[in-house]
C-alpha cells in the first residue's frame, strides 16, 4: 500500500500540525506543544510485567512525570481486576497493559518468522498486529479495562477499501480553510496499487498560486491543479475548519447530509459510495425524526429490508464499512468525542 | 576553579591533521571556526536547487553545510556507484565545489547507517538482505526494524562480512572526497556511521547473537578476565574453554554464571559498538580520508544505551548527541548536555533538530529553538541544524527546497546570530562538581530490563528513566540497585540544582585525571562497584578532591567477588537515598570547599548557567523548564545590564533584576557592566562587546 519511494512533501510544521489535529483526540497526540496548557492531558498507561504465575515483577507508567517510574509499585499480583483498577486510579492511568515477562520477545520472534520482507509496509504491520492478537488470545498480553475489539482487517480487505477510496492512478484531496486561508490540506496519489505521493498545502499552493480565500471558489482551482499534477481526482472534500471539525465528531444523523446540501462541505468529485453514505445518513435523520413524530414507530426498521434489497440491486456500489466490517468514520468520531479523562461524552 | 573539558586525546594513531578539532570548533591552517552547520540533502534536490538552498542556508548565519552520503542511493542495482554519471542529483563533486564557491565548510556523513527516513536506512537492499550481514536475535532470527516504508533486518555491527562491505564502500568514496579535504577543499568533518544503537534494536537480549558477535564476546571475556580460572571464579561455573561459553539469551540469574554472566553480556554490548565504530573510523582513514576529524552521534535515549560517551572517545575524534526534544523536555536537554559537555571536545550536536519526520508528529519551531537554547546553556558548542533545507519525508525545515525562506527561518537566523555575536563557542561553562554515572549499575539495569524490544533507550526517549522497565526484586542486595542508583542520581541532581552549583555528569569510565579543576564528585555506591572506578575516586581524593559516596560502601567488585574498598579520602558514606541527607551533605561539603553559587536565580525550577571568558562572566542563560509563566528574580554581583540578544530585550538592576520567563523557555543574556546605577527597565544603551582574543 505504501510505495518504497513514496514522497511525503509540501508541509510546513503548522500545516502538518493542523492536519493531525483534525484526527487527534487531544492536541498532544498531534505533537502540538503550542496547545493551551489548561487542556486536560491524556493519562498514560500503567504497564505491569508479570512472571508466569501472575506475580508483578516490574511496573511503570507511560506518559512521563515524576511518579511514572514507580507507578504500580504496590501491586503484587494481577489476578484481581479491582486491584488493577485501584492501582490505575492511584497512578492516574486510564488503562493498564499487563504483559507476561517474555511476551514482547515472543512477539518479536514470531513476527521475525512471519513478516515477509517482500511484503509492503501495511502487510508487515498487519502481520505484527496479528501476532500481538495471538498473544492476547494466549493470555500473555492483557488490557484493563478490556477494550472493544475491532476486527483486524486482512490485507485484501484493506486493499479493497483503498480501491474504493482511491482507485489506482487517481488522487484524493482534502482541503480545509480558516479565515480565508488554506489552513491545511493533503493530496494522495496512488500508482501501481501503492500510495506514492502525499502532498501538503505548501506544494499545492506552489502549483495554484495565490488563492482567493473563498473555499467554494478555490476548490475548483485546487481540483484542476491536483488532477493535472498528480492524476484524476477521485474524491475531493473541501470545507471550513469549524465545519469539518464538527462533522468529524458528529453523532447526529443527517449532519453530513445537511452540510453538503448547504454547501458547507463540498464533496467533488463524489464517488458512488459517498453518495450512498450520504443517503444513508439522510435516511437515518428522517428515521429519527419520523420516530419522534409517529410516536415510536421504527421507520428505519420498517423500511430497512426494502432499502437493503434496493442496495443489493446496485451491485457495483459497496461501502467501506461493509468491506472492513466496521466503520472507520464512526470509530474516529467516537474517539474524537471523548473527553480528556477518557469518558465518552453524553450523546 | 571549575572543571574544563578534557584536553588530552586518548590513544589513536597520530596523523598529520588537515583539520584540528578544538573545544570551540575546528582549525584549518591556523584559522579557527565555530561549527554552525545546517543540513541539506543534495541527493533529494534537483541540482538547480542547490545554489539557492545553500545561499539561504548561509543567509541564516551558518558557516557549514552537512549532508549524508547514502550508500544505498549512490549504489545502482548492478552494484556500480553513481556519483552523477547517471543521476545529476548524485553529483557529489559538483555539490562540494558549489559549497566551496559559496564559502561554506562541509560536514559529510557517509554511514553506512544514515537513516534519513530512507528505505533500509540508506543501506543498499542487497547488503541488508545478505544473511551474512544480519544481526540475529536470541533465537537466531533476523532482527526486524519496523521502519517506514518497509520493515527490514538490521545489520550486525559485529559481522566481519558487513564491515568488509562497509570498508569497500568507503574505499569507493575515498577518491571522490579526498581532493576536497580541507585546506584545499571545504570538507572539514566526517561522521562515522549514525546513532549507534543497534539500529534501535538495543534491548539487552535483542542484539546481537551473530556468530561473529558471539566470538567477540568470548574474546572480550578473555581480555576482561585474563584467564579461564578467573572467569570461572567470577561466574561460579566451570567451562571447557572460552569457546564453550555461550552468551545469556534471557535474564536468568539462577542459570550457570549467575548475575556476573549477565553483567558481562551487558558490558560487552557497549564494547561491540565501540569496536565497530573504531573499525569504521580506521577504514575511512585508510580510504584516503585521513586528516579529517571523525565524529559520531548518539541518539536520544543515550543514557539507556550500552555504550558510554567516555568509551567512544577512543573510537572517534569527537562524540556528539542528537536533540529532538519538545519544550517539555528541557530538563532532559539539560542533563544530556551536562554529560556531553563533560566528555566531548567540541560538545557537538550533529543533529540539533529543526522539525522531525512526519511519523513523529508535528514538532514546532519553538520546540526546536527552546531546546537549542537550553542545550547551548549547558555547554553545547557546535551544532548542525537538521534539517535546515526541506526535503522529502520531513516537516519543519526553515528553508524550502527551492531556497525560499519560511516564516520559521527568522527565529533560526536570530538564534544563530545571537550565538555568533556573543561568541558563545569561545566561552566556558565551569563546573567544580560532577555526578558520576557508574557503568556497573547501568549494566545491572540493562541486564534486568523486562520489556524486550521496548528497550532502555526507548524508555529514556519516552521521558522515563532507562531503568523504569527493570525487575523489582533486589536480587540478593539490600535493595534493587537496578532502580536505586537512578533514584540517587535524581536526588543529587535535584539537590545540586537547588543549591545552584554548576555540575556535570561524568561516565563512570571517564579518566578523572583529565578533570584537574573538579573539586567534588558525587558517586552513587552500593554493595558492589567497579574496582577501577573506585581506584579513580581514591586517586582523586588523594589529589585533594572531595568524594561523596553512598548509600553504601561496596564490599564486592563488579563481578560480585569480595573486594576491599576504602572510603575515598577517608570520608564516611552518605545516605544518598534520603533527600534531606543529600541536601545536608552537599551543603556542608560545598561550604567546606568554598563553592558559592554565582548569579543565583529564584524561584525553582528556574536554573541558570554562566559562561565565562578567562574567568570573567560573559553570558548568562536562564532556563525555565516549568509549564507556567513566572518572574525570575536574578541576583547580580554588581550593577549590570542583561541583554537578551535572542529576544532583543534588556533588563538592568543593581543587585537583583526581575525577568519574565514564559513557561518552557530559555533566555540568552549578554552580561554588561552598568556604568552607573540603573533602574530596572532603563533603556540606556549598552556598550558593544569588546573584542576578544580567539581561544580554543
Amino acid at each position: 500500500m505504501l510505495a518504497d519511494n513514496v514522497r511525503f512533501e509540501g508541509f510546513t510544521a503548522p500545516q502538518f500540525r493542523n492536519l493531525l489535529s483534525l484526527f487527534a483526540a487531544h492536541p498532544d497526540e498531534a505533537g502540538d506543544s503550542e496547545a493551551p496548557l489548561l487542556q486536560p492531558r491524556p493519562r498514560g498507561t500503567l504497564v505491569l510485567v508479570t512472571d508466569a504465575e501472575g506475580a508483578v515483577i516490574a511496573s511503570l507508567m507511560t506518559g512521563g512525570g515524576a511518579a511514572a517510574a514507580t507507578a504500580g509499585a504496590e501491586l503484587q499480583r494481577v489476578d484481581d481486576p479491582e486491584q488493577i483498577a485501584a492501582a490505575c486510579e492511584r497512578a492516574g492511568a486510564r488503562r493498564a497493559l499487563i504483559l507476561e515477562h517474555g511476551a514482547i520477545e515472543e512477539l518479536t520472534e514470531r513476527a521475525a518468522e512471519r513478516v515477509g520482507l517482500a511484503l509492503d509496509y501495511v502487510s508487515q504491520w498487519l502481520t505484527l498486529l496479528s501476532v500481538a492478537r495471538e498473544l492476547e488470545e494466549e493470555g500473555r498480553i492483557r488490557f484493563w479495562p478490556t477494550p472493544k475489539r475491532l476486527p483486524l482487517p486482512s490485507l485484501q480487505m484493506l486493499s479493497r477499501a483503498l480501491d474504493l477510496l482511491l482507485p489506482d492512478g487517481h488522487s484524493l484531496l482534502l482541503a480545509i480553510w480558516e479565515s480565508e486561508t488554506l489552513w491545511t490540506a493533503c493530496a494522495l496519489h496512488r500508482r501501481h496499487g501503492l500510495l506514492d505521493r502525499i502532498v501538503g498545502p505548501e506544494l499545492l499552493l506552489d502549483w495554484t498560486g495565490p488563492l482567493g480565500g473563498d473555499f467554494r471558489r478555490d476548490q475548483r482551482l485546487l481540483r484542476n491543479v491536483v488532477a493535472g499534477a498528480l492524476g484524476p481526482l477521485h474524491l475531493g472534500i473541501f470545507a471550513e475548519r469549524a465545519q469539518i471539525e464538527g462533522l468529524l465528531r458528529a453523532s447526529e444523523p443527517g449532519a453530513w447530509t445537511r452540510a453538503v446540501a448547504l454547501r458547507d462541505v463540498i464533496i467533488n468529485p463524489s464517488p458512488s459510495y459517498v453518495q450512498m453514505a450520504l443517503a444513508a445518513d439522510a435516511a437515518r435523520a428522517v428515521g429519527r425524526r419520523a420516530r419522534n413524530i409517529l410516536g415510536g414507530i421504527d421507520l428505519a426498521g420498517t423500511f430497512g429490508p426494502a432499502a437493503k434489497i434496493a442496495r443489493e440491486r446496485i451491485a457495483n456500489v459497496g461501502s467501506i464499512t461493509d468491506i472492513l466490517g466496521f466503520s472507520p468514520l464512526e470509530g474516529l468520531a467516537e474517539r474524537l468525542r471523548r473527553r480528556g479523562d477518557g469518558a465518552p461524552e453524553d450523546q | 576553579m571549575g572543571a574544563r573539558r578534557p584536553s588530552a586525546r586518548p590513544s589513536r594513531p597520530a596523523q598529520p591533521a588537515r583539520v584540528r578539532l578544538l573545544g570551540s570548533g575546528f582549525e584549518v591552517e591556523g584559522q579557527r571556526h565555530p561549527i554552525h552547520s545546517g543540513a541539506l540533502h543534495y541527493f533529494r534536490l534537483e541540482p538547480q536547487q542547490w545554489r539557492p538552498a545553500l545561499e539561504s542556508l548561509r543567509a541564516l548565519g551558518l558557516n557549514m553545510v552537512e549532508s549524508y552520503v547514502p550508500w544505498g542511493v549512490h549504489q545502482r542495482p548492478d552494484g556500480d556507484l553513481d556519483f552523477g554519471q547517471h543521476d545529476p542529483r548524485l553529483n557529489l563533486r559538483g555539490f562540494l565545489e558549489l559549497a566551496q564557491e559559496l564559502g561554506l565548510w562541509v560536514f559529510l556523513r557517509p554511514g553506512p547507517h544514515v537513516n534519513a527516513e530512507l528505505s533500509y536506512f540508506g543501506l543498499p537492499r542487497s547488503v541488508v538482505l545478505d544473511t551474512r550481514n544480519q544481526a540475529l536475535s536470541a533465537r537466531g532470527r533476523p532482527l526486524l526494524l519496523p521502519a517506514v516504508p518497509r520493515f527490514f533486518p538490521v545489520p550486525s555491527y559485529a559481522s566481519r562480512h558487513f564491515r568488509a562491505q562497509v570498508a569497500q564502500w568507503y574505499r569507493a568514496l575515498g577518491p571522490v572526497l579526498a581532493p576536497y579535504r580541507a585546506p584545499e577543499g571545504p570538507l572539514a568533518l566526517l561522521q562515522v556511521d549514525n546513532e549507534a544503537s543497534f539500529y534501535f534494536r538495543d534491548a539487552p537480549y535483542d542484539s546481537d547473537y551473530h556468530p561473529d558477535a558471539i566470538a567477540d564476546f568470548r574474546s572480550f571475556l578473555q581480555q576482561r578476565h585474563g584467564d579461564l580460572t578467573r572467569l570461572e571464579r567470577a561466574w561460579g561455573t566451570q567451562f571447557q574453554g572460552f569457546d564453550a561459553i555461550e552468551p545469556p539469551r534471557r535474564f536468568d540469574p539462577q542459570a550457570p554464571g549467575g548475575l556476573p554472566r549477565h553483567l558481562d553480556w551487558a558490558r560487552f554490548q557497549g564494547v561491540m559498538l565501540r569496536d565497530a565504530l573504531a573499525d569504521m573510523a580506521r577504514s575511512l582513514g585508510e580510504a584516503g580520508l585521513d586528516g579529517i576529524p571523525t565524529v559520531h552521534n548518539l541518539p536520544m535515549g543515550d543514557l539507556g544505551l550500552p555504550v558510554t560517551l567516555a568509551s567512544l572517545e577512543g573510537a572517534v575524534d569527537a562524540v556528539g548527541l542528537d536533540y529532538y526534544h519538545g519544550r517539555d523536555g528541557l530538563e532532559a536537554v539539560r542533563r544530556r548536555t551536562q554529560r556531553l559537555a563533560a566528555h566531548a571536545r567540541p560538545a557537538l550536536a550533529p543533529e540539533l533538530g529543526l522539525g522531525a519526520p512526519p511519523w513523529f508528529g508535528a514538532r514546532s519551531i519553538q520546540d526546536a529553538l527552546q531546546s537549542a537554547l537550553c542545550a547551548l546553556a549547558f555547554g553545547l558548542r557546535g551544532f548542525n541544524l537538521y534539517m535546515t533545507v526541506d526535503r522529502d519525508r520531513w516537516v519543519g525545515a526553515p528553508v524550502a527546497a527551492d531556497g525560499s525562506l519560511r516564516p520559521s527561518a527568522a527565529g533560526v537566523a536570530r538564534l544563530v546570530r545571537a550565538v555568533r555575536d556573543c561568541r558563545l563557542h569561545q566561552l566556558e561553562r565551569r563546573a567544580a562538581v560532577a555526578i558520576s554515572l557508574p557503568g556497573e549499575y547501568a549494566a545491572l539495569s540493562r541486564a534486568t530490563h523486562t520489556l524486550g524490544a521496548c528497550s532502555p533507550s526507548t524508555l529514556e526517549l519516552m521521558g522515563l528513566p532507562a531503568s523504569a522497565g527493570c525487575r523489582r526484586d533486589p536480587l540478593g542486595f539490600a535493595q534493587p540497585i537496578q532502580h536505586a542508583w537512578r533514584a540517587v542520581i535524581d536526588q543529587l541532581d535535584a539537590a545540586l540544582c537547588d543549591l545552584q552549583l554548576p555540575f556535570i555528569y561524568l561516565d563512570g569510565d571517564a579518566d578523572l585525571e583529565r578533570y584537574p579543576e573538579l573539586q567534588l564528585i558525587c558517586a552513587p555506591s552500593f554493595e558492589f562497584a567497579d574496582a577501577t572506578r573506585w581506584q579513580q575516586l581514591e586517586a582523586f581524593a588523594r589529589r585533594g578532591g572531595s568524594v561523596i559516596y553512598g548509600p553504601g560502601l561496596p564490599h564486592m567488585d563488579a563481578d560480585l567477588q569480595p573486594h576491599d574498598f576504602a572510603p575515598p579520602g577517608g570520608s564516611p558514606q552518605a545516605d544518598l537515598d534520603d533527600r534531606a541527607a543529600v541536601d545536608e551533605v552537599l551543603r556542608s561539603r560545598a561550604s567546606e570547599l568554598g563553592l558559592v553559587p554565582e548569579f543565583p536565580v529564584f524561584p525553582r525550577p528556574l536554573i541558570r548557567s554562566v559562561h565565562e571568558l578567562d574567568g570573567e562572566p560573559q553570558v548568562l542563560f536562564i532556563v525555565h523548564p516549568g509549564r507556567e509563566d513566572c518572574l525570575a528574580e536574578q541576583h547580580l554581583p554588581r550593577p549590570m545590564i542583561l541583554h537578551d540578544i535572542y529576544a532583543d530585550e534588556r533588563f538592568s538592576g543593581q543587585r537583583t533584576v526581575s525577568i519574565p520567563m514564559p513557561g518552557r523557555s530559555c533566555r540568552l543574556l549578554l552580561l554588561q557592566e552598568a556604568s552607573e546605577p540603573t533602574q530596572a527597565g532603563d533603556p540606556r544603551r549598552s556598550r558593544p562587546p569588546a573584542a576578544r582574543a580567539e581561544r580554543s
